[in-house]
C-alpha cells in the first residue's frame, strides 16, 4: 500500500516533468532565460515550499527532476553550491526580505556560490576560525584568508564564516554573512590539485565590505546557521546528493551566458574533469582487460556493490524515515559510506589497469580517467569535513558519546588563541 | 524499493520485542542454550500460539497467515536481537518453504496446517559436507520399493535436528536429487546432537537406515526447490543478522558510556568513538540490505536472487565485524563466558558460515552483476 503511494507519487511527477518539457524545452533559448522559466515553474528547486520558490515536494524531488530534464535532452535546473547549501540556509536562518533577495537569484542560476569556511589554521576545527569581521556603520570590514574554496574563482557570493567578536568563547563569536565576491577588497588565487586540476582557491580579504542587511541568522550566532549549511553539505555529498551532478550556477561560469541552452544540455552531457568511476564503468574495464574472471576482481567488485547499493539505500530510508532522529542519524553516515564507495572503486580501477595504472591523462586507458580517479579519490575522506570529524560528529550526535576533553569552551576565544601561540612558541624553541 | 515501514509492522515488532524482553533474557537465552533440545518449549509454544508467528510464512489455505517477507522480516530481527533460542528458522523458514515451494499440495495439507500452529516442528536436513543447500553432492540415497520410498544416509549441521517432529530430507533418487518428508522419531533415524560454538543454535548429526519416507514434490526437482528455499532463508538470515548487530553497538555503547578510565568515559576516546561510529555504519547498512532483500523477497525474480547474495554477504560480516568490535570495547570482560558479548560473537560466526559464506555469496553476487 504504502509502496504503490510512493512508486505514484514519483511517477506522477516524472510524467509531469516530460510533459512540461515537451511544451517548454527550447534549445534555442539563452542559458538565463531558459533556467528563468525553468526557475518560474518550479522546477529548480521542487523540495522548497511553494512560497519559497519551490512546489513543496520531498527532498528526493529534486533528484528525480534532474533526472527527467537530463533523459530528455534538456539542459537540467542549475546546481552548484548555492542550490546544495546556501538557499537551504538562507530559507532557514534568513528574514524573508533576504530570502527574497537571495534566493530566486539562485533559482534561476544568475548568481554562484562558494563556501568561505576553511582558513590556513581552521580546517577540522572550523569554529576556531581568525578572518575578521568589524562592525563600521551599516556595514562589516573583512580581513583575513579563507582555503580549499571550490569554484571560488567562478562565484559572485561566497557563504562567509568571520569572527565578529574575540571576547566571548570560541562558538559565540561567529557569523554567518552572504558576501559578495566581486569587489576590490577580495584576492581569489587558485590552488592546484593533486588531480593537477585547479578547484579549490585561496580568497584574501583586505579591507572588504559586507553590508549588514546581509548577516545571516544574526550577530554571534553564526555557528548554529553552519551546523544547517554543514547538515545539506554531508546530506549532499553522501550517495543521496543530486546537486553534484547538476550544472554550476553563475555569470563566470563558462556555459552560462554566451552558449544556449542546448549547446549548454550538450556539453554537460560530456563532463569533462575526473568523472565519477562507479561499479558499471568498473565492470565494462573488467571485461574489456580480460579480467571479469579473475576471482579477486570479483570479489572486490561484488564488495564495491554491496557498499554502493547499501549506500543508496540507507540514504533512501533517511529521506522516507518518519521521524527526525532517525532521518538525521541515517542522514549523517552518508558521508563515510561514500568515501568507501569512491576508494574502494579507484583502487579497483587500479588493479584492472596493469602497468597503465602508471600513466596519467593522456595516456591511459580512457584517457587516463582512472589513474585521475585514483588521485582525486584521496579527498573523498577530506573535504565536506573529514571522515575523522564525520565520526566524531556522528558518535556525539547519534550515538550520544562525550566529547573529547579539551581547551575551555567558555573562555573567551582571544585567551585561547594567546595560549596556544605561546604553546606552540615553547614546542618550537 | 520503497524502506517505509507500516504500522502493523511497527506494531509486530514492538509486541513480539516487549514479549522477548520479558521471556527471553539473557538468563532464559542461558538455560535454553544447555537445555537437551536447545530450546525452551513453552516459550515456542507461546511464539506459536499466542503471537501466532509460526504461520507467517504460510499461505491461508494451509492455516497460516500469509504475511509478506517483510512482516517476516521484522520478527527474524527480534529474534536476532535477543539470541532468542528456538527452532524458529529451522522450522518456519527452512523447513516450511521446502514445504511450500516443493508445490506439493496433498503434502503440504497434511503438514502445513500443523507447522503453521507449531504444533509440529520442522527441520531441513540437506547439508552433508557443505554449508550451502546444495542436494547434488548427497551421498544419502534414495530407494523406490512400489509406491514407497526409504533413505539411508547420513545429514549433518541440522539445524533444531534434536527439537525436530518431521523432517524435509534431500537424497539422490534415480532421477536426480530430490526431497522427502521423514518422520523424525522413527525409529530408525538415529539423531546425535552436535557439540557447537554457537550454543544459542543447536545442530544434530542424523542418520538414516531403511527410513520409511514420502517424496516431496517431484522426484528429480531439489535443487530448483532448494534453491529459491535457500533464496528466502537468507534473507530472514540477514534480518536475524541485522538486528543481533544492532544490539551489539548498543551494549558497545552503552559500556562505553559508563566505563571509566583515565578519569574519563572510555566512550570520550576518539580512539573508541570512532570505532562506534563505524559500527553504526555497518549496523544501518545491513538493516538496510536486510530491508531491500525483504521487499524483493516476495516473488522469485533476477533481483530477488541479487539482493538476497547481496544481504546474506554484507550482514554476515557487518555482524561478525560488530560482534567482535563489541568484545574489543568490552576488553577483558567482553572475553568472559559470564558476559553477553561472547554470545554474539559466536552467534555472528554461526551465522556468517550459514548457508555459504559471506565469499560464496560475493561470487553468486558477481555472476548476477554481469561478470
Amino acid at each position: 500500500m504504502a509502496e504503490q503511494d510512493d512508486d505514484s507519487w514519483t511517477e506522477r511527477l516524472r510524467d509531469d516533468v516530460r510533459g512540461w518539457l515537451a511544451e517548454n524545452w527550447d534549445p534555442a533559448l539563452d542559458v538565463p532565460a531558459w533556467w528563468q522559466r525553468v526557475a518560474d515553474a518550479g522546477w529548480t528547486a521542487a523540495h522548497f515550499p511553494a512560497d519559497k520558490g519551490g512546489m513543496g515536494l520531498p527532498s528526493q524531488a529534486s533528484g528525480i527532476v534532474r533526472e527527467e530534464f537530463t533523459t530528455f535532452g534538456a539542459l537540467a535546473p542549475p546546481g552548484g553550491l548555492g542550490m546544495l547549501m546556501a538557499a537551504p540556509t538562507i530559507l532557514t536562518h534568513g528574514t524573508p526580505e533576504q530570502i527574497e533577495r537571495f534566493v530566486p537569484p539562485i533559482l534561476n542560476g544568475s548568481v554562484g556560490w562558494c563556501q568561505l569556511f576553511s582558513e590556513p589554521g581552521a580546517g577540522s576545527d572550523l569554529a576556531g576560525l581568525t578572518t575578521r569581521a568589524r562592525r563600521e556603520g551599516d556595514k562589516f570590514i573583512i580581513n583575513g584568508q579563507k582555503v580549499w574554496s571550490s569554484g571560488a574563482l567562478q562565484s559572485d557570493y561566497g557563504m562567509l564564516l568571520a569572527r565578529t567578536d574575540f571576547d566571548v568563547p570560541k562558538h559565540a563569536g561567529i557569523s554567518w554573512f552572504a558576501f559578495s565576491l566581486n569587489q576590490p577588497g577580495v584576492d581569489v588565487r587558485p590552488l592546484r590539485e593533486m588531480t593537477g586540476q585547479a578547484l579549490f582557491n585561496e580568497v584574501f580579504f583586505d579591507d572588504a565590505e559586507v553590508p549588514v542587511e546581509d548577516l545571516i541568522g544574526g550577530e554571534g550566532n553564526g555557528w548554529a546557521v553552519t551546523q544547517t549549511t554543514l547538515f545539506y553539505e554531508r546530506v549532499g555529498i553522501g550517495a543521496g546528493g543530486s546537486f553534484g551532478r547538476a550544472p554550476n550556477a553563475g555569470v563566470k561560469n563558462g556555459i552560462y551566458p554566451q552558449t544556449s541552452a542546448g549547446e549548454a544540455a550538450k556539453a554537460f552531457a560530456t563532463p569533462s574533469g575526473p568523472a565519477t568511476v562507479a561499479l558499471p564503468d568498473l565492470i565494462a574495464l573488467a571485461h574489456a582487460k580480460g579480467r571479469a574472471d579473475d576471482p579477486n576482481i570479483r570479489e572486490k567488485l561484488a564488495t564495491l556493490a554491496c557498499y554502493t547499493d547499501t549506500g543508496r539505500w540507507t540514504a533512501r530510508r533517511s529521506v522516507v524515515a518518519d521521524d527526525p532522529a532517525t532521518a538525521n542519524r541515517l542522514a549523517l553516515l552518508g558521508k563515510v559510506a561514500q568515501t568507501r564507495i569512491v576508494k574502494l572503486a579507484a583502487e579497483i580501477g587500479m588493479d584492472l589497469l596493469g602497468p597503465e595504472a602508471m600513466l596519467w591523462p593522456p595516456d591511459g586507458p580512457d584517457g587516463g580517467r582512472f589513474s585521475e580517479y585514483f588521485a582525486f579519490s584521496s579527498a573523498s575522506s577530506i573535504y565536506g569535513g573529514t571522515d575523522q570529524i564525520q565520526r566524531n560528529v556522528i558518535s556525539e550526535r547519534v550515538l550520544g558519546l562525550p566529547r573529547e576533553a579539551g581547551p575551555s569552551k567558555t573562555a573567551p576565544y582571544r585567551e585561547v588563541l594567546e595560549s596556544q601561540r605561546a604553546t606552540a612558541e615553547r614546542s618550537t624553541r | 524499493m520503497s524502506f517505509v515501514t507500516t504500522d502493523e509492522q511497527k506494531a509486530l515488532r514492538q509486541s513480539v520485542r516487549s514479549f522477548l524482553e520479558s521471556k527471553s533474557d539473557e538468563a532464559a537465552v542461558r538455560a535454553a542454550m544447555v537445555s537437551e533440545l536447545g530450546f525452551d518449549r513453552a516459550l515456542w509454544e507461546q511464539l506459536a500460539g499466542q503471537l501466532g508467528l509460526a504461520g507467517l510464512a504460510i499461505p491461508e489455505e494451509y492455516g497460516g497467515s500469509a504475511s509478506s517477507m517483510s512482516d517476516l522480516a521484522v520478527v527474524m530481527s527480534e529474534l536476532g536481537r535477543f539470541l532468542v533460542c528456538s527452532p524458529y528458522f529451522a522450522s518456519v523458514i527452512l523447513a516450511t518453504n521446502a514445504f511450500l515451494e516443493s508445490g506439493d499440495k496433498e503434502v503440504c495439507l497434511a503438514y502445513l496446517p500443523r507447522l503453521a500452529a507449531g504444533e509440529l516442528i520442522g527441520a531441513l536436513a540437506v547439508n552433508e559436507q557443505t554449508a550451502e543447500l546444495a542436494p547434488d553432492a548427497d551421498t544419502t540415497t534414495a530407494e523406490q520399493g512400489g509406491a514407497d520410498w526409504t533413505l539411508s544416509g547420513e545429514k549433518n549441521f541440522v539445524l533444531a535436528g534434536l527439537a525436530a517432529d518431521v523432517l524435509v530430507v534431500s537424497a539422490a533418487a534415480p532421477s536426480g536429487p530430490s526431497l522427502f518428508v521423514v518422520d523424525a522419531t522413527h525409529a530408525s533415524v538415529e539423531r546425535t546432537a552436535l557439540s557447537v560454538m554457537d550454543m544459542t543454535r543447536h545442530q544434530a548429526r542424523i542418520s538414516f537406515t531403511q527410513t520409511p519416507a514420502t517424496l516431496l514434490g517431484e522426484a528429480g526437482a531439489a535443487a530448483a526447490v532448494l534453491s529459491r528455499v535457500a533464496e528466502i532463508a537468507v534473507v530472514a538470515l540477514a534480518s536475524e543478522q541485522a538486528g543481533a548487530a544492532e544490539r551489539c553497538l548498543e551494549m558497545a555503547v552503552d559500556y562505553a558510556k559508563t566505563r571509566f578510565q583515565f578519569g574519563r568515559q572510555i566512550g570520550s576516546f576518539q580512539a573508541i568513538k570512532h570505532l562506534c561510529a563505524d559500527m553504526l555504519l555497518e549496523v544501518e547498512a545491513a538493516k538496510s540490505a536486510a530491508l531491500y532483500a525483504a521487499e524483493q523477497g516476495d516473488e522469485a525474480g533476477a533481483e530477488a536472487t541479487r539482493s538476497a547474495h547481496l544481504a546474506k554477504a554484507y550482514c554476515s560480516d557487518a555482524f561478525m565485524k560488530v560482534a567482535a568490535d563489541n568484545v574489543q570495547i568490552h576488553g577483558g570482560i567482553g572475553f568472559t563466558w559470564e558476559y553477553a558479548a561472547q554470545l554474539y560473537y559466536k552467534r555472528a560466526k554461526s551465522s556468517q558460515v550459514l548457508l555459504g559464506t559471506p565469499g560464496h555469496h560475493r561470487e553468486k553476487l558477481a555472476a548476477c552483476s554481469g561478470l
